[in-house]
């Protein structure tokens, strides 16, 4: 990072709107949603404040300073970095949400001791204002001692730039940063703690109110492994026996201390517990243990039905416009390689997977609406009970439902679960939740040979198979779970703490973002691969050209693709595949949705004419030249379709799950698990099918 | 997260089969697990 840009940090408690205030200042569009614990990385993004530029720093929610899990060591880690003097930044915006001050200024009292000049952002103030809460902010800033005390909304972006003006004077080194007071530690209580403390100070040239902060929270903390030296452990036993015989527990040190002071600052509201907040009479229908779980599974179905419903009419757009746009392009080149190489590669490959765009949206979209409206945290709550017994975390939900859209973000977010084994098995089983990469496959088969018919009135045959698909792979993962958990060895933390954000009116702006975002992903990062990959696949299918053999469809027959498709044939033809399924398995080892661009990149080749060929006529139409038969019939298409739910087919799935685990192990399980649990799937639905009768 | 001395709860809901219970603290409502509540002591009033 350029060292002569200035940092500044954004610290808060999960929900303080910290990702919102970072987007206001930055101008990014980062998500932003009412779920503890959204941001799990540090992330980094510029503002021109005058005519200075500031790098702001956005790093993930956490309650104190003393992490819990992997999210807020990451944010323990960067500020024991600052003490280090690496990257220190030269002021600490600490965001607290105005309608909560008393518990989030106690992470705001912690940062005081850094010696970085700490700027209060008062967020939600139009909240608190709704609740007539009012804060004198002169006043709380110099009873905390603080560089500045600005009042925001960020969501609103109001006061956005009182802010940056604030930023600026420290930056001008206008604020003097001495008046900063420590948390008056009782007499007793600083002799009892001051062993440590003068220790800490020995070790490194560190001022003497942070050293006692230190000495605070290491006798406090139970587990901290900053604080495992030899000679400080004894000294901090020592100090804990003092204190526990002054009458103060020592695991609650810190927090009488800092609460005791900040009572005084900010006294709490003695707030009247018995009457009952919106969000709590919409959570006695909504989280009822009777009703609740009837109406996530009604939400659920809704989803999925209008993934395959809805999306249809914008899919019909998007065909006729690429077969129309192949027709033009075709029409413009002169026949030969290149249009070939247009029409049937580029066209044909990349636009069968742009069809799928719209359901993928609509999936990100209703997702994205669970989130923002506080819901999922719900979730997390009732599915503890049963997330537990199959060895996983109420706080695994939103990961495994991230995993609907993308496996990715979901392997992340599980950063803020807080046991490592629990943690670990939601990675593992993740992948198995079927993601938007695996919608294109599913809905191509789908919509060529299953019928559109309605059961029972209302379902569609091809909404429920779509469904049945995902259940198959939710099911298996929570199977999995079991098995998983019981093998890897077990910790000792096990708890679930977690708060319930108020209930609120999505905000559209945002959820549009998110969608817009991930539409924009989806296009350029799946499709430069599916570009490239098509192009190969083209030149693969078309070459050696063989003007001899008078054949219909020579150059496919005689190509390199073919002499690869039949070289794995063997392996797949128990699970009725052919070898044109076989290069598209191949090929989606880079990323899944790669399978449907082969397919049509391959069966455009072979075509003979210069259109744009409807990839499903096209797989309903083809026939073995040998036996005559269909190669796809719909047996054919449910064993491909389980293939795909349990296949371990994305390279970068298995690139994040070796980061996040910190070793080759554990992406090495997952690829052997996956490929077997598809490959055995598949053949029992396809042989099982054949002894049933089906073809 | 706002359990502190003296702090005045409201048990809002338990859910089916000993799932999480959910508190209402202040203006927040937190949930956690039967273990995790059994950690706090409470003395009860009203």
């Amino acid at each position: 990072m350029n060292k002569h840009i200035p940092l500044v940090a954004l610290i808060g408690n999960p929900n303080a709107g910290k990702t919102a205030l970072f987007n206001a200042l930055t101008g990014l569009n980062h998500k932003v949603s009412n779920y503890p614990g959204v941001t799990v990385e540090r992330k980094v993004g510029k503002v021109q404040i005058e005519s200075v530029m500031v790098n702001i720093l956005d790093l993930p929610g956490t309650y104190s300073l003393i992490p819990e899990s992997q999210d807020e060591a990451i944010v323990v880690d960067e500020v024991n970095q600052w003490n280090q003097m690496i990257e220190r930044p030269v002021c600490i915006i600490s965001v607290v949400d105005s309608t909560n001050l008393n518990r989030n200024l106690y992470l705001t009292s912690q940062l005081l001791d850094l010696g970085i000049p700490v700027l209060v952002a008062l967020n939600m103030t139009d909240l608190a204002r709704k609740k007539s809460l009012r804060i004198d902010t002169s006043e709380l800033q110099k009873k905390l001692g603080c560089a500045g005390v600005v009042s925001v909304a960020a969501r609103l972006e109001e006061g956005i730039d009182d802010l940056k003006n604030a930023v600026k004077s420290i930056l001008d080194e206008k604020v003097p940063n001495k008046h900063n007071k420590m948390v008056p530690l009782p007499e007793p209580i600083r002799d009892a703690i001051e062993p440590v403390s003068d220790w800490l100070m020995k070790q490194k040239p560190i001022h003497l109110r942070m050293a006692q902060a230190q000495a605070l929270r290491a006798v406090s903390s139970n587990n901290n492994w900053q604080f495992e030296t030899d000679g400080l452990s004894t000294l901090i036993k020592t100090a804990r026996e003092k204190v526990n015989d002054l009458g103060f527990p020592h695991s609650t040190l810190e927090a009488t201390i800092r609460y005791h002071w900040l009572d005084q600052i900010v006294p709490p509201m003695d707030m009247n517990i018995k009457t009952k907040t919106q969000s709590e009479r919409m959570d006695n229908i909504l989280t009822h243990p009777v009703l609740g779980p009837f109406i996530f599974i009604g939400i659920l179905a809704f989803i999925f039905q209008s993934v395959f419903t809805w999306a249809t009419i914008p899919m019909d757009w998007i065909n006729n416009g690429i077969s129309m746009f192949g027709d033009g392009i075709s029409g413009l080149l002169p026949a030969g390689i290149l249009r070939d190489l247009t029409v049937e590669g580029i066209i044909g490959g990349a636009g069968a997977i742009l069809v799928f765009l719209p359901q993928i949206l609509i999936l990100i979209f209703f997702l994205a609406l669970l989130e923002d409206t506080g819901y999922m945290a719900r979730l997390a709550v009732m599915m503890d009970k049963a997330m537990t017994m199959v060895g996983l975390h109420g706080r695994s939900v939103l990961p495994l439902m991230i995993g609907y859209a993308c496996a990715i973000p979901g392997i992340m977010s599980t950063r803020t679960i807080n046991s490592w084994r629990e943690r670990l098995v939601t990675i593992l089983v993740t992948p198995l939740m079927s993601c938007s990469a695996r919608l294109p496959v599913y809905a191509l088969m789908i919509g060529a040979f299953v019928p559109e018919k309605q059961v029972w009135g209302f379902f569609g045959l091809q909404g429920l198979t779509l469904v049945l698909m995902y259940f198959l792979g939710t099911a298996t993962a929570l199977i999995l779970s079991i098995f998983f958990s019981r093998w890897i060895k077990a910790e000792h933390n096990r708890s679930f703490i977690m708060e319930l954000p108020p209930y609120r009116a999505p905000m559209m702006k945002s959820i549009l973002r998110q969608v817009y975002t991930r539409g924009k992903l989806f296009i350029t990062d799946a499709g430069k691969i599916i570009m490239a990959i098509s192009i190969c696949l083209w030149f693969l299918a078309s070459f050696p050209r063989n003007e001899t053999d008078s054949r219909i469809n020579p150059n496919l027959t005689y190509s390199y693709a073919s002499k690869i498709g039949h070289m794995i044939e063997p392996v797949i033809q128990p699970l009725g595949f052919d070898w044109k399924i076989g290069i598209g398995l191949v090929t989606s080892f880079a990323a899944r949705e790669v399978m449907v661009s082969t397919m049509a990149t391959i069966y455009n080749v072979e075509n003979e004419s210069d259109k744009v060929i409807s990839l499903t006529d096209a797989l309903k139409n083809d026939v073995d030249p040998v036996s005559g038969k269909h190669v796809y019939t719909p047996l054919v298409a449910l064993s491909l379709m389980v293939f795909y739910v349990y296949a371990a087919q994305c390279m970068a799935t298995f690139a994040v799950v070796r980061r996040e685990t910190n070793s080759w192990k554990w992406p090495m399980v997952m690829i052997v698990y996956m490929t077997g649990l598809a490959y055995f799937a598949s053949l029992i639905v396809y042989q099982g099918g054949l002894l049933l009768g089906f073809s | 997260m706002g359990f502190k001395p003296e702090q005045k709860v409201r048990l809002i809901r338990k859910m089916a089969f000993n799932g999480p219970i959910q508190v209402r603290i202040r203006d927040c409502i937190i949930s956690l697990r039967y273990e995790d509540a059994a950690c706090i002591h409470i003395e009860l009033n009203e």
